[in-house]
């Protein structure tokens, strides 16, 4: 058996990983700046910087929210989009194109947000959440796709929405996202303990003093909220909010989610800034959708970690 | 006073009744031991004690309505020891002893070297600290058991519950958990155990109720409850009862002639 | 209920956020420059296809086209000099190809784009508007074209001229292209019903209201295309509507179809491929296309 690192140890490497690959970030791009007036150039500054930003935070967010939701639905194949949050927003999105272009985001978030809120209020049972939820999602997902078909010329542009994209990333933009993640993260690392208790289970949880139905619906709204504005100013970038959960698990061979939200964050902030700048990297000058490339590094890693998990369950 | 107190309490599962008019008391020192075939409601007598599901009638908990109680107040008087349990996680035993803290923390009280202590000396009492940082999927049913016993204890509730304690355990072991709840119950505490093994129930509760499809049949000191008759009329078997406290040896099983 | 107050709470919450995140999208406008100062360098006033008043002090230098057609006017005009970026389909004329990429059509490249610091940009269609507002945020000037018709490129280019301080070159152009739809009206074109294709598989057909449409209404050809816009017929309506001559607009290939039995327009071997180069783009070169077009139909 590997030796695991410690979650410390864990965070501290993440740390200085990160501190190293942010003036990298900065770096690349296809107009080369001079390291001399790399913290200068409006280029730098008005557009790289606040993209790695957005990439960062965007990717940490999914990566906790995907922690959060595995815990809540005791599923290893949890991930953030779950019930319906991503049909959703692909669904609003498309919509706009038939009435005003300009309503894309609001549509986008309001369709995101509404149904699975709906959902999480009214079920009572976990049971429930996850039906209604499937549900609610393969209606919107479908939907959807009625809707890209007709639209038309539009098709194109649904599609790179949909794949990813911190091309747009502003101040502004970071401005907005930063207290509704910080937010969320300070809320989960609060509430640490009572995540701890309901991944294993509502009767487990009963037995501790955690209250299973008030608790999974605080976490999967503000999950679920979490995510759909990052979808909004992301498009949806699949695989980090699956795969660095259980990565960091794997790494530190531990779930307390004690360790596991502060190396998430890292973790997933650092692998999606990657991504974005393999994105801009591979194909330069031309950029492949960060969706895509999250998806294509992240297969392999999903295929590696079901792999390993199967060998310890006889 | 009497630490626990149920008065008529029901159960009702989707138009099955799972328990009806159970009454029973428990007091400091003491260990009642829950008996019964499978599907007389001991589980449910459980979850219904710790407020797991809707009953009817009343249950007390040191004169409090349970009713009344927030779930983590019934957490810090009430500790349980499930039967069954699956991690999906990699979590170590000592991380779970501590989830055993969690009706006491808050936010605002974040864990100490207190709470880390009461966890270490919980794995201790129950020989298990040597699994302490073993991660739970990689240890044998009868070892998770052990840990969440100790859970059980680090949450210092004054009531034990538990479903079925040494179902995973060996002989030896058996005997150890049993021993070490004694012992554990007479420091104060009271437990409500349900058991399978007719044997050792006799030998170390107090007090035995035996449940016959949702509702008591009898109630007493083992010598009292296990009698052939009883056993017989309830889980229709035919068995030898001898000694005392009671031993049951099983002869055979009761043919469809005598079924009601 | 308490289930109740939470809802209209996120309700609330997720509309007041939609709206206001609605804002930033569209907050934009951001020209520093103050517009009526009374300098010697004169300013140009025109109006977009969005319907925008934009001001441009003095004559662009440097120009970055996001459109192959937008290329296509600029070096009409003479202006091929000043351009400093185009996209990878912008191959018209071969001067074109040699300049630096900003990228396709709707992944284009903001960085790329704001490095070599246009001081025109010139958008194209209602696609890349996120680019467009995004480039003026930073403080760039877009100009967005986006005919409808062939009167709408006439006009594209009276206002680039006007741009470029070119005005007379752009009406020389304009009455030219004028000239020639004119000829090519009054010639003897036989057959004066057509449908036009994209594609093969789907069908995908050029509707009414669209750009070539009213291209072959002003050569006085009829466009057999029942519905609006660009869409996808089934194999059904195509035979119910049996043209006596398509147009494919798809490249160069040869349809193999059982369908090919069914069509007059196969039979009578009059499917033509037409450059999609030449009748797609709304610039100069359409008139080149809508002689394709009548060649095809007048051999």
């Amino acid at each position: 058996m590997r030796r695991h690192l410690t979650p410390r140890l864990l965070f501290s490497l993440l740390c200085v990983f990160l501190a190293f690959l942010i003036p990298l970030s900065l770096y690349i791009g296809v107009v080369k700046i001079p390291l001399s007036s790399l913290f200068s150039s409006e280029i730098i500054i008005e557009m790289r910087a606040p993209r790695i930003t957005m990439a960062f935070l965007v990717g940490s967010s999914l990566a906790v929210a995907g922690a959060v939701v595995q815990g809540v639905f005791r599923n290893p194949l949890a991930e953030p989009y779950l019930l319906g949050i991503s049909s959703g927003a692909i669904l609003g999105y498309s919509l706009s194109f038939f009435f005003r272009e300009e309503l894309a985001i609001p549509l986008a978030f309001l369709f995101s947000t509404f149904p699975i809120s709906l959902i999480v209020l009214a079920s009572t049972s976990k049971e429930k959440t996850i039906l209604l939820g499937i549900s609610i999602s393969f209606l919107t997902s479908s939907m959807a796709s009625l809707l890209m078909y007709l639209s038309g010329e539009r098709l194109y542009k649904i599609f790179l929405w949909i794949m990813g994209c911190f091309h747009f990333s502003t101040w502004k933009q970071v401005l907005f996202f930063f207290p509704v993640c910080s937010s969320y993260f300070l809320l989960v690392s609060l509430f640490y303990r009572e995540l701890n208790s309901l991944q294993f289970g509502d009767e487990y949880a009963e037995q501790t003093g955690v209250d299973p139905t008030k608790y999974r619906k605080v976490f999967l709204l503000s999950s679920s909220f979490l995510v759909s504005v990052s979808v909004v100013f992301s498009g949806v970038i699949g695989f980090v909010g699956l795969v660095v959960p259980h990565l960091v698990r794997l790494l530190t061979g531990r779930g307390n989610y004690k360790y596991l939200i502060p190396n998430s964050i890292l973790l997933g902030g650092i692998l999606t800034l990657l991504a974005d700048d393999l994105s801009r990297l591979v194909l330069a000058p031309r950029e492949i959708p960060v969706g895509i490339v999250t998806s294509i590094t992240g297969s392999p890693i999903l295929i590696y970690l079901l792999w390993r998990e199967s060998k310890w369950h006889f | 006073m009497a630490l626990l107190n149920l008065m008529g309490v029901s159960v009702k599962y989707n138009s099955v009744e799972a328990l009806k008019g159970v009454s029973l008391s428990l007091t400091q020192g003491e260990i009642l031991g829950v008996i019964g075939p499978n599907g007389s409601g001991k589980s449910t007598l459980l979850k219904a004690i710790y407020k797991a599901l809707r009953f009817e009638g009343e249950i007390k908990i040191r004169n409090r309505d349970l009713l009344e109680m927030s779930r983590r107040e019934i957490a810090k008087h009430i500790s349980v020891v499930p039967q069954e349990f699956h991690p999906e996680f990699p979590f170590s035993a000592l991380e779970l002893v501590l989830t055993g803290r969690t009706p006491h923390l808050s936010p605002l009280r974040p864990e100490s070297e207190k709470d880390l202590r009461i966890a270490e000396e919980s794995l201790e009492e129950m020989g298990a600290i040597h699994l302490k940082d073993r991660d739970l999927r990689k240890m044998s049913g009868g070892e998770r058991q052990k840990v969440l016993i100790a859970r059980a204890l680090a949450q210092e509730g004054e009531i034990l519950l538990m479903d079925e304690p040494t179902s995973h355990l060996d002989m030896r072991n058996s005997i150890e958990t049993m021993e070490k709840i004694k012992e554990i119950v007479s420091r104060g505490k009271g437990a409500v155990v349900v058991m399978h093994d007719l044997n050792l129930a006799s030998r170390y509760c107090d007090k035995l109720l035996l449940l016959k499809e949702g509702v008591i049949h009898s109630m007493g000191r083992p010598k009292k409850v296990i009698t052939e008759e009883n056993i017989e009329e309830v889980y229709r078997v035919r068995v030898k009862v001898f000694g005392d406290p009671p031993i049951v040896v099983p002869l055979g099983v009761i043919g469809d002639e005598n079924q009601s | 209920m308490r289930g109740n107050f939470l809802l209209l709470t996120i309700l609330l919450i997720s509309l007041i956020s939609a709206l206001a995140l609605n804002e930033e999208e569209s907050n934009n406008n951001g020209t520093k420059e103050s517009l009526l100062e009374n300098k010697a360098v004169q300013f140009v006033k025109i109006k977009d296809d969005l319907n925008r008043t934009i001001y441009l002090r003095g004559i662009p230098e440097r120009i970055v086209s996001l459109a192959p057609s937008n290329t296509e006017m600029l070096f009409a005009l003479g202006a091929g000099d000043k351009v400093v970026g185009v996209t990878s389909y912008c191959d018209y004329p071969p001067e074109a190809r040699e300049k630096e990429i900003v990228g396709g059509f709707l992944d284009l490249n903001l960085e790329k784009i704001v490095s070599l610091n246009p001081d025109l940009v010139l958008a194209f269609g209602d696609l890349q508007l996120e680019y467009v507002n995004r480039l003026e945020e930073l403080g760039f000037k877009v100009v967005v074209f986006n005919p409808k018709d062939l009167n709408g490129i006439y006009r594209n280019i009276l206002t680039l001229g006007k741009i470029l301080g070119r005005e007379e070159k752009a009406v020389e152009i304009i009455s030219e292209m004028k000239g020639e739809i004119t000829k090519l009206r009054k010639k003897e074109i036989k057959e004066r019903k057509v449908l036009v294709l994209l594609s093969w598989e789907p069908l995908y057909v050029v509707g009414k209201g669209t750009f070539l449409d009213n291209l072959l209404e002003e050569l006085g050809i009829e466009n057999l295309a029942e519905e609006k816009g660009y869409y996808v017929m089934s194999p059904e309506e195509l035979i119910s509507i049996d043209p006596p001559v398509i147009l494919f607009l798809g490249g160069r290939e040869t349809i193999e179809s059982p369908l090919r039995e069914k069509l007059t327009a196969f039979r009578e071997g009059k499917v033509f491929y037409l450059d999609p180069d030449l009748t797609t783009r709304p610039g100069p070169r359409i008139v080149l296309g809508a002689k394709e077009i009548a060649k095809a139909l007048d051999p």
